[in-house]
């Protein structure tokens, strides 16, 4: 007869105590595996609103980005290097730079590769009397395109392209002189092979003409020299002007950067404040989910704590009431030769079972109920296996079995302590 | 086989010291059956179970089969035990969630090497409960039980038999039987030291002695 078989049938013939014992393990048990079920599927479902509204929020900004370069082409040009000593006032007031600066002045703008700015273009300007053409004013642009080496923007479509020895017209001078695409036509003495037009813009524009950079320079009297560099700021995550204006007055100290206002630039800025926007409700929905989730582990830090308290005092008290039940039964087994470890072990596999079995039954309902329960909330996206976690089994498979003979420890002593011949005579 | 010597043992109850065994000495020989009588409270079963190692002395020595078993550890003696000596008490004590085969089986786990299901099986058809061997307690007749109170005390060949009242609970024809097999176990070189207040119980006995107040006393003598 051994101590396992002795286990065995003693509860066979306990059975309700034996039940009452193990329903409390299972509920602690329970409690414990179910309550941190139910906060790793809180994690599953923040991690998964928290990544869903992140694609979002970059969806939407990649979707402003692209429409930021499609306003990008539209517009242009965004920013204006000019010459350090250049009178604002009078600039804004004629339309064109009257100082001059180097023309290296953007090459070595290009070789500084500024991440922010492409389209380098550099430009000289003038109003002059165009005597060929009954000595109307116009404005005399020189023009070439230089694009710094890394990969960049597409070119802007207002950025004129003209040859050497070709002409581009604005639109009121075309109109008015009326040529054909390849006419000829006296500029300050040069001939120059009609290009084309640009269409009307209503502005200083429509009595403009565009030459070669370097021709405009050699009419003008001004070799290597311009007046203003052309150039886009192209999309940044972090849009600064300040910053970039002091690194390219860095980079050409004798410069002044001026920021041209349009709807590319004000997007700009809207995409900024989107994005802000976005990254404010990002926090405030992982701040939520942190509360939430604070407030979960306080009831689960005290739930657990008192349903395991509760379920042990019950398993001390149905262990003294069995041990007290059973106290000739143990006194005739010391009598028979048990040794007090025997009477011991009577109790504590007794208890050891009591726990393995309500650890796993408990940890199987607790993780099924949490799981149902987060189903039914819709708060798991993933599969049941997902919310598995075999750290919990394992502390509940050895918490379970480690409460329960804590909690007979002392019936068992009791049990192995009590004198044999006391409990005879008593009998 | 047992020896007493000078056998003392003090209580201390609420009404102060109770001597309930008073320098009390014996001898129980081999293939002797000696019977205890007195009345309630002269020290028998007091006296039974020091004799039985269950109960330390505070004075005299007890030597079984030339063992001393006070000078023990507790486990040497709880092993010495379930090799020499065999119990019967007047409530049996049988276990109630076992049946009888396995009630009789239960002395097995204090020696777990020894194999016993033979024994056990020739036990119990010894005792006449092969029919009744799947049975609980609760389900068996009171001469029934103490017969496998009896087949469960002799399991592991014991060299000595102590019994409290063994016949108390039980009807003629079963007393019969049980003190039958006393005799029995004494003459095949047992001894047994049986507690009881039936004088007819006691005639079975090859010697009776008689206890008042933890001593020894004669019936003859006057003293009443």
């Amino acid at each position: 007869m051994t101590i396992r078989n002795l286990v065995r049938k003693e509860i066979k013939y306990h059975k309700l105590a034996f039940v009452l014992c193990l329903i409390s393990v299972i509920v602690a048990t329970g409690v414990f595996a179910g309550e941190l079920t139910v906060l790793k599927a809180h994690d599953i479902e923040t991690a998964s609103i928290l990544t869903e509204k992140e694609m979002q929020t970059e969806a939407e900004m990649e979707q402003m980005e692209a429409y930021y370069r499609r306003i990008m082409e539209e517009h242009g040009f965004n920013l204006l290097v000019l010459p350090k000593g250049q009178n604002l006032d009078n600039f804004y007031a004629e339309g064109y730079a009257s100082k001059f600066m180097p023309e290296e002045y953007v090459d070595r703008l290009a070789e500084s590769d500024i991440p922010s700015i492409a389209h380098l273009s550099p430009v000289i300007e003038q109003k002059i009397r165009w005597q060929e053409e009954y000595n109307r004013t116009i404005l005399l642009l020189g023009t070439r395109y230089e694009v710094p080496s890394i990969e960049r923007a597409t070119k802007p479509r207002s950025h004129v392209e003209v040859a050497p020895g070709r002409i581009v017209l604005g639109y009121e001078l075309w109109d008015s002189l009326n040529p054909e695409v390849g006419d000829t036509v006296k500029l300050l003495g040069e001939r120059f092979e009609v290009d084309g037009h640009q269409p009307q813009r209503g502005t200083k524009e429509d009595i403009t003409v565009w030459i070669d950079l370097e021709q405009a320079q050699n009419l003008l009297g001004r070799e290597n020299q311009i007046n203003a560099i052309q150039a886009v700021q192209t999309y940044s995550t972090e849009p600064d002007f300040s910053s970039l204006r002091e690194e390219i007055i860095r980079i050409l100290p004798d410069t002044q950067v001026v920021i041209l206002e349009n709807e590319a630039t004000t997007l700009l800025k809207a995409i900024d404040r989107s994005k802000a926007m976005a990254e404010f409700s990002l926090a405030a929905e992982q701040e939520d989910r942190s509360k939430l989730r604070v407030g979960m582990e306080t009831f689960a830090f005290w739930l657990i704590p008192i349903v395991s308290i509760a379920s042990m005092a019950l398993i001390v008290l149905l262990t003294l009431a069995n041990v007290r039940e059973r106290s000739y039964e143990i006194a005739i087994l010391r009598t028979l030769g048990y040794r007090s470890r025997q009477i011991w072990s009577l109790i504590l596999t007794k208890a050891l079972l009591l726990g393995i079995i309500g650890a796993t039954l408990g940890y199987t309902i607790g993780f099924l109920a949490a799981a149902a329960l987060g189903a039914g909330l819709g708060s798991i996206s993933g599969t049941i296996t997902s919310l598995f976690d075999a750290r919990i089994f394992v502390i509940t498979l050895v918490a379970a079995p480690g409460m329960s003979l804590f909690a007979s420890l002392v019936p068992a002593l009791i049990a192995a302590r009590r004198d044999p011949a006391d409990i005879l005579r008593e009998g | 086989m047992l020896e007493i010597e000078n056998l003392g043992k003090i209580y201390n109850g609420p009404d102060g010291v109770l001597r309930a065994v008073d320098d009390v000495s014996f001898h129980v020989r081999t293939g002797e059956f000696v019977a205890m009588q007195g009345a309630s409270g002269s020290g028998k079963t007091t006296i039974l179970l020091c004799a039985g190692g269950l109960q330390v002395p505070d004075k005299g020595g007890i030597i079984i089969d030339g063992m001393a078993p006070y000078r023990m550890t507790p486990d040497e003696r709880a092993q010495f035990r379930a090799s020499t000596i065999g119990f019967v008490f007047q409530q049996f004590h049988l276990i109630p969630y076992l049946s009888v085969i396995d009630n009789v089986l239960a002395p097995s786990g204090a020696l777990p090497d020894q194999n016993v299901n033979g024994r056990a099986q020739e036990l119990i058809e010894r005792f006449n409960l092969s029919a009744r061997s799947d049975h609980k307690p609760s389900e068996l007749s009171t001469g029934e039980q103490q017969r496998t109170a009896m087949a469960r005390a002799l399991l592991n060949n014991p060299k000595l038999l102590l019994a409290d009242e063994p016949t108390g609970n039980l009807d003629k024809e079963n007393a019969m039987i049980v003190l039958n097999y006393l005799i029995e176990f004494a003459e095949s070189g047992g001894a047994v030291l049986m507690v009881t207040h039936s004088e007819e119980a006691a005639l079975y006995a090859h010697r009776t002695i008689h206890l008042r107040t933890g001593k020894f006393w004669h019936p003859s003598d006057n003293n009443d």
